[in-house]
């Protein structure tokens, strides 16, 4: 079977939907082929702009420090590659602050009304509570996971499920008290509990997607509300920090019923992945891609391609036991990295799955024939993190992937989030963002190339 | 000793220790294991998690991480891995493309072989009948009242009886199912009164034999082997260029182990056969309204459809629904939930089988659908019983049946 589409958007994570948001927004016809669930789904949800510069230890105060910062130093960097226009006047800043900035706008916009909508801007970083009580900077939160504003007479109760393995309130408690005290500012005073509530009946064995769908129902949060009435009685707590299990569907109104019934301020923690807010994030960008007309294609996976002069004019994509070709006028490549399976690593190197592009270390030389192993460094946790996640496609100053001989690779083929090389994520905490912002220009891009022909 | 001996010795030790040596075929999934990266995204999505709970069904992942076990230990297992339905939601979400759902197969092929004890009774009559007639449900005792019971759906529902087609040099082997043989019997009708009207050479096989897929869930793969192996010799002996079947446990089967013993010739469900091997234009001027006014429909993807063959079969069944005059199709947002039907949970733990289909009933009864229509006997057998039990009036078809009801008849 075939099918004709202006773009195609290769990966369903949130590189692939923000850029088939901008396509079908400039007017194209968009598909997404998407094999699973990749990094997006399985993240913490929030979305981190700029956090820190590599190996330095100091958060940056805003998404715009980052950026200059950022721009400055790596000029290779996607965000820098988005301010490339600009390189006649000297600085990628100022367009790739706009670029950022637009993309942000629009990520808002398809993101208002949904489960997931999203608060904070590149003017500053908010530090945002884990579930094991330690801070990391992040640009933009999900309404419900914004640590409240407190002062010196606040209580802050970190209030734990029995049988949910995930999240410890005692350590988490300990830890954010610890760190509190270090930098001398409120809360002061910090309590944790544990509170029992079984959707199932038992105990024990319970996931926080349980929890999430079973405050959804209707009485579920108000039952919340009463077991947790007793511990803000024992307490005096003012603020309650949740493990974010707010709710798949209807977050912001269980939080409103709990804070109204408690007369509380309620928030949600960041978690390990796979998150709830990262399955409200997804889903609420698949909802608006819906609402855009885009068809995504879920359970497809892209096989192979067919070149026609300097175009990709056909893409094979199979399913368990069928095939189906898509004819695109552009494509944009948004396959991930190693969680999504855009990028895979073997003892020959690293290897782009699709196109065979060739694949950069974040010097910039070839990965050809080098074990992934000789991309790390020995100590696993440090502060320049390891090469081996700043690996990935090369690109022009449209998201285009280059070949071996620093070429464009094919004119209409575009590229974004993680599957580009020059930006290590786990210690610039700058993952969605990098995702976002190339996605929203790739798509641009795309849209734009067609109204070219 | 000769090498083969050799091998034939070190299977008798395995087997005293109660090992079961992976197939060649199976291997490609025990290797996709070595890519699970852990992150549990597949319990987010799990239906049997979602309406249970983790602590009674562990979840896909859990599922997975078993065959990290050392062999024999599998039986720590049974309480827990017969509850799966086998949706495949789990693969389909899988950033790593884990295939869990046979994992579940390969995992329970050993707890039958080893452990049998272990094995939910309620499995037991399927494995009997199975065993005994080589079909999945037990044949009618009297022919004639199985007829009998067969002209009396025909009638409530509007089909043509159409005779039995068995002939030789057919193009197109047209495969029913188990349920359609010998419950479901207007599926069975509705096949041939389709094929009947677009002049398809097809025949039926002389002698019926399932797929093997019940045998293959619930762990017996020598009868599931046996079964595929009979089968393959049936449609070989034929000579078909094509099988088509209406049901779809039985289009995912067949693909499955017509890829894997290498038959060389496609199997199609119905919706896929009409809408590209007939054409749609061929399929919409041969149908017309059924009554006046407009029927609102909702439909219901079936799991070995969508996960276990391909999600584009959902998209040609709503072609075909498209251009039935007088339909009109409401999403119900729930259509690609497993109906809990599946992976022979109902067979010994009806609780957890009903708990999984409210996700649906919810769903549809919250549409204005007058009617659900689906492209596979078990999921109308699992959601026309669920809804009754709701206390609902929306009526269920099969898809197959839905359309041949619909046929211009001369």
């Amino acid at each position: 079977m075939e099918l004709e589409t202006d773009v195609l958007v290769i990966g369903g994570g949130m590189a692939g939907l923000a850029a088939a948001c901008s396509a079908a927004d400039a007017g194209a016809s968009v598909i997404v082929v998407r094999k699973g669930h990749g990094a997006t789904a399985d993240s913490s949800g929030a979305i981190d702009i700029a956090g820190y510069l590599p190996g330095g230890n100091t958060p940056f105060q805003s998404g715009r420090e980052g950026l200059r910062a950022i721009t400055g130093l790596f000029p290779y960097h996607p965000y820098s590659v988005l301010g490339q226009e600009s390189t006649e006047t000297g600085s990628q800043f100022e367009k790739a602050l706009e670029r950022v900035e637009h993309s942000v706008n629009m990520l808002k916009k398809w993101l208002s009304g949904t489960p997931a909508e999203t608060i904070g801007s590149l003017e500053r970083n908010i530090s945002a509570v884990t579930v094991l009580g330690t801070s990391k900077p992040t640009s933009l939160l999900q309404k419900t996971m914004l640590p409240p504003d407190w002062d010196d007479d606040s209580i802050l109760l970190f209030e734990g499920f029995a049988g949910n393995p995930d999240f410890n309130a005692v350590l988490a408690a300990k830890t954010f008290m610890a760190e509190r005290a270090r930098v001398g500012e409120p809360p002061k005073k910090i309590a944790d509990s544990e509170l029992t509530l079984s959707p199932f009946g038992k105990p024990y064995n319970v996931s926080p997607v349980e929890i999430a769908r079973h405050l959804d129902h209707p009485g579920g949060t108000a039952f919340l509300a009463d077991s947790l009435s007793k511990d803000v009685e024992r307490t005096g707590a003012t603020h309650i920090a949740l493990p974010p299990i707010l709710g798949l569907k209807t977050p912001a109104e269980n939080r409103r019923i709990l804070e109204d019934r408690l007369d509380v301020q309620v928030f949600e923690l960041l978690s390990f992945p796979p998150s709830v807010p990262g399955l409200r994030l997804l889903r609420s960008l698949d909802n608006t891609l819906a609402g855009l007309d885009v068809r995504i294609l879920e359970a497809h996976e892209a096989m192979n391609y067919e070149q026609s002069g300097n175009r990709i004019v056909r893409v094979q994509c199979k399913t368990h036991h069928r095939s189906l070709d898509i004819l695109p006028d552009s494509v944009i490549l948004a396959s991930g990295k190693f969680i999504g399976g855009g990028i895979t690593g073997s003892e020959n190197g690293l290897s782009e799955r699709l196109f065979g592009l060739p694949v950069v270390s974040e010097d910039w030389t070839s990965t050809d024939g080098i074990r992934p192993q000789r991309l790390t460094r020995p100590i696993s946790i440090n502060s320049r993190g390891h090469a081996l996640f700043a690996c990935g496609v090369a690109v022009d100053m449209h998201l285009r992937p280059l070949d071996g001989s620093g070429n464009t690779f094919a004119e209409n083929l575009f590229s974004a989030g993680s599957v580009l090389a020059g930006y290590n994520y786990p210690v610039e905490k700058s993952g969605l963002g990098v995702a976002l912002a190339t996605g929203v220009f790739a798509g641009t891009n795309a849209a734009h190339a067609l109204q070219e022909e | 000793m000769s090498e083969e001996e050799a091998y034939e010795f070190v299977k008798g030790t395995l087997e005293e220790e109660g090992i079961v040596p992976f197939h060649d075929d199976e291997l490609e999934t025990v290797k996709s294991i070595e890519n699970c990266i852990n992150c549990g995204l597949c319990i987010n999505h799990c239906p049997v998690v979602a309406s249970v709970g983790l602590d009674r069904f562990s979840g896909p992942r859990s599922i997975a991480v078993q065959l990290t076990r050392s062999p024999p230990e599998y039986w720590a297992t049974a309480d827990t891995i017969y509850l799966c339905t086998g949706c495949g939601t789990c693969r389909e979400v899988c950033p790593k493309n884990v295939d869990i759902p046979e994992i579940v197969n390969i995992v329970r092929a050993r707890i039958f072989k080893t452990r049998r004890d272990l094995v939910p009774k309620g499995l037991f009559g399927v494995h009997e009948t199975l065993t005994d007639y080589r079909t999945a449900f037990e044949p009618w005792d009297d022919v004639e009242e199985k007829e009998a019971s067969r002209d009396m759906r025909i009638e409530r529902l509007g089909l043509k009886f159409v005779p039995d087609r068995i002939k030789d040099e057919a193009d197109v082997l047209f495969y029913p199912g188990c349920q359609a043989e010998e419950r479901a019997q207007e599926v069975r009708e509705a096949g041939k009164m389709i094929l009947e009207h677009f002049g398809i050479n097809y025949t039926l096989l002389e002698e019926f034999n399932c797929c093997g897929l019940p045998a293959r869930l619930m762990g017996d793969d020598e009868t599931a082997r046996s079964l595929a192996a009979d089968l393959r010799r049936k449609v070989k002996a034929l000579g078909v260029s094509q099988v088509v079947t209406t049901c779809a446990g039985c289009t995912s089967s067949l693909n499955d182990i017509a890829r894997r013993d290498e038959w060389g010739v496609p199997v199609y469900h119905m919706v896929e056969y009409l809408v590209h091997e007939v054409g749609l234009d061929g399929v919409r001027s041969a149908l017309k309204a059924r009554s006046d006014g407009v029927l609102k429909v909702t439909v219901h993807d079936p799991c070995h459809l969508i996960r276990h063959t391909s999600r584009q079969t959902m998209q040609d069944a709503l072609a075909l629904l498209d251009a039935v005059p007088g339909v009109e199709i409401v999403p119900s947002g729930v259509s690609d939930s497993c109906c809990g039907g599946g992976g022979l949970v109902a067979y010994h733990a009806k609780d957890v089988a009903s708990a999984v289909t409210q996700e649906n009933v919810g769903g549809i009864t919250h549409t204005e659908a007058e009617r659900v229509v689906t492209p596979c006997p078990l999921c109308t057998a699992q959601i026309e019983a669920s809804l009754f039990r709701d206390g609902s009036s929306i009526e269920v078809d099969d898809l197959s049946v839905f359309i041949a009801q619909r046929l211009v008849m001369e």
